[in-house]
């Protein structure tokens, strides 16, 4: 229950910052290389792969392939 | 502000503005990565190619490449425990997008398309995105529809009149009432959402609806002491549920990441992972520390051999149905090379070369399992 609670809490706080304005001069933080994530997309693009014929909870969207025939 | 937006978003006529069609250039990247990946009984290289176009009216045009050569002694292969095999798996991704100016926000159409092919697997899917971005990217809405299908069969070896061994395609059965393909159509949707200048907060779900050919076609299980053809059910609903939350520092320039993701899916697998990064800016080089914690149940079908009945429906040795959990710790470095302004590599001087290295410990019958990485990356 508190779990729920809690879960419902950061719901809630994201739903009110939900629609603020970050003005474009103020992302400079938001930039920076470790926020950025668009260098890491080919190394988690293989992380993905790997996960796919390891673990029974693959995300639905991620592109397909049998990989070393263990579908 | 987002209701007026999204009205506005409905009601602009869609037309292309960027800021590169004052110099009429076009930008992108090109990139190359080796992955690496070890475990007990199976070794992965597999080395990527990617290039990145964008176009001076924000056209972005997409391609990969990636080789896969996989070495495996496993069963799930294919072949006996003492007999090790080399497989090839070619990989080809295309993507193309546009984006529509709404009014000061900005709407991007695109599609993406996916070929892989090995000798015993092709698969191949077909995708449609959309991304709305509202008040100066504070707010991004994201959604994805996608359907793939997948062939399966089984190559077998065996010997030829010549006396030499030789690769022969079968069925992904030998029972002719399984239908050898998979379909899956999926569906996702995410919202990033700026809390503030430090502070990115983004929600995730993903679902997807699998049919066809979902088991390993090698695969055997000993029931009653009789090997019996791997069998799972035909039909597959999955969901996931993600968040991540990063934080920047700005006065020690290090960044926090928080990645949960929470899974359950009609065969009754339930699984949780977690995950912890952080990043340390020492300019020209970033530092990131990994941790992720991962833990599933066990399919409902899912049994060890010693308690498989004769005349059981579905049947698996598939380790990824059963309970497991793990922990995988890395590491990356990052290099920047601003000091290459200037010299005769000038035209690298916004270039990246990172190594990364992964280890996991995990529970499954998979066993631990080692992940290495070396890629660059020139933005041009």
């Amino acid at each position: 229950m508190r779990l729920i609670a809690r879960c419902l809490l950061v719901a809630a706080a994201a739903s009110s910052a939900a629609c603020a304005t970050v003005a474009p001069y103020e992302r400079e933080y938001l930039s920076r290389r470790g926020v950025d994530l668009t260098n890491e997309r080919g190394e988690d693009a293989f992380r993905a792969h790997v996960l796919l014929s390891r673990e029974g909870a693959t995300p639905g969207a991620t592109a397909g392939g049998g990989g070393c025939g263990c579908n | 502000m987002c209701l007026s937006a999204l009205v506005a978003a409905g009601t602009a006529g869609a037309s292309s503005a960027r800021a590169d069609e004052a110099t009429g250039r076009w930008t992108g990247h090109v990139g190359a990565r080796g992955n690496y990946y070890y475990e007990r009984s199976t070794r992965v290289m597999a080395p990527r190619a990617d290039v990145q176009l964008e176009s001076p009216t924000g056209t972005r045009i997409d391609a990969d490449y990636l080789v896969d050569t996989i070495t495996s002694a496993s069963v799930a292969t294919g072949v006996t425990d003492d007999v090790s095999f080399t497989e090839v798996r070619h990989e080809v991704g295309m993507g193309l997008s546009q984006p529509f100016d709404l009014a000061g926000d900005e709407l991007r159409i695109g599609a993406t398309g996916r070929l892989s092919l090995e000798p015993d697997y092709d698969s191949f899917d077909a995708g449609v995105l959309v991304r709305l971005d509202l008040a100066n990217r504070a707010t991004v809405l994201e959604m994805g529809l996608g359907y793939r299908h997948d062939a399966v069969r089984r190559s077998v070896r065996m010997l030829a009149l010549s006396g030499r061994l030789q690769e022969v395609e079968r069925a992904c059965s030998d029972d002719p009432a399984i239908d050898c393909g998979l379909d899956v159509l999926s569906a996702s949707a995410t919202w990033t959402q700026s809390l503030n200048r430090t502070m990115e907060l983004r929600l995730g779900y993903d679902l997807s609806f699998l049919r066809g050919f979902q088991w390993n076609p090698y695969r055997m299980v000993p029931v009653n002491g009789v090997p019996t053809p791997e069998h799972h059910p035909d039909t597959r609903f999955r969901n996931g549920f993600t968040a991540r939350l990063i934080w920047h520092v700005p006065s020690s320039r290090t960044s926090l990441q928080i990645m949960p993701r929470v899974y359950v899916d009609s065969w009754e697998l339930a699984a949780f992972s977690g995950e912890l990064r952080i990043y340390q800016e020492v300019e020209p080089v970033l530092f990131r520390l990994r941790y992720r914690y991962y833990a599933q149940t066990d399919a409902y079908f899912y049994r060890p051999a010693a308690a498989i009945p004769m005349g059981t429906r579905y049947v698996t040795a598939d380790p990824k149905m059963e309970a497991f959990s793990g922990h995988t710790i890395g590491g990356s470095i990052e290099l920047a090379m601003p000091f290459l302004e200037g010299t005769f590599l000038d035209f690298a001087r916004r270039a990246t070369i990172d190594v990364v290295f992964d280890y996991t410990f995990q529970d499954s019958s998979f066993g631990n399992a080692a992940h290495a990485q070396i890629g660059g990356r020139i933005p041009f």
